[in-house]
């Protein structure tokens, strides 16, 4: 069982603009700014960006594994924040932690920096 | 800029049930970009980490407002899961706008939109979602 606090997964993310056609494929949003690098600068971005929601499914997807792991029981809620763009391509680091509630947990995106780009905070409840 | 439709009136407005077919093939080739470790685990059940595929129908939500795209800024999004979706069967899911304020920013001027979605199954309510979104107005 881990600590309140505890980090309890990390992982780098490496994503390119290749990635971001097929997110596009499967997911239906098909906004250019994603993997259009004209559209994205004609929007005044300096360039592709991944999709927010690309990078919530990449974080519940792993909190689905670490809750596991950690026996938390069946998720509840998620509340997902975005903070900062991800220029794509890039390299970020995927961040599972514990807060110090003991039935949920924390993922973040971080970029190069450390700076927080998405936060999702997941609630659990007993099986 | 003429055709941005955001008034208060429009808080409660109601769109069209949208049905999305839930395919075995939809669904694992959504698990393979998004965690390809988890594609084998797939069963019957629909995972959490796909249910942004199912998108809320935000893009008709926007056309309908006359919000352009390059005017938003997506900021939030809170899913509640009360029930499983189910593979190979179809959903539905209804949007409502939930509610619309106006404030100033460092953005500028800018709408805080929220959008809510029920999607249910037979019937079932399986998942709630509110998404929240920034339109700036210039």
């Amino acid at each position: 069982m881990a600590l309140n606090g505890d980090v309890l997964s990390t992982q780098e993310w490496k994503v390119n603009v290749t990635d971001l056609v097929r997110y596009a494929w499967v997911s239906g949003d098909i906004n250019p700014i994603h993997f259009n690098q004209a559209a994205a600068e004609e929007l005044g971005l300096p360039g592709t960006i991944v999709h927010g929601l690309f990078a919530h499914a990449k974080l519940v997807a792993e909190l689905a594994r670490v809750s596991r792991e950690q026996k938390l029981g069946k998720l509840v809620q998620t509340n997902t924040k975005f903070a900062s763009m991800m220029p794509a391509p890039g390299t970020y680091t995927l961040q599972v932690s514990r807060p110090g509630d003991a039935a949920s947990l924390v993922a973040k995106v971080l970029n190069g920096e450390g700076a927080l780009c998405v936060e999702v905070r997941a609630s659990y409840a007993p099986v | 800029m003429e055709s941005l439709n955001l008034t208060r009136e429009i808080v409660g407005r109601r769109y069209p049930a949208r049905r999305n077919y839930l395919s075995d093939t939809w669904v694992r080739s959504f698990a393979q970009v998004v965690c390809p470790d988890s594609a084998g685990e797939i069963r019957d059940e629909v995972p959490e980490f796909f249910i942004p595929a199912l998108r809320d129908g935000p893009f008709e939500i926007f056309n309908d407002l006359g919000v352009e795209l390059k005017r938003l800024l997506h900021v939030s999004q809170e899913y509640a899961y009360s029930g499983a979706l189910k593979i190979n069967d179809w959903a539905e899911s209804v949007s409502t706008i939930s509610d619309l304020k106006e404030k100033s920013s460092k953005l500028g001027s800018i709408y805080i939109l929220d959008v809510k979605t029920v999607f249910t199954q037979n019937q079932k309510t399986c998942v709630e979602s509110l998404m929240r979104v920034f339109v700036r107005r210039s």
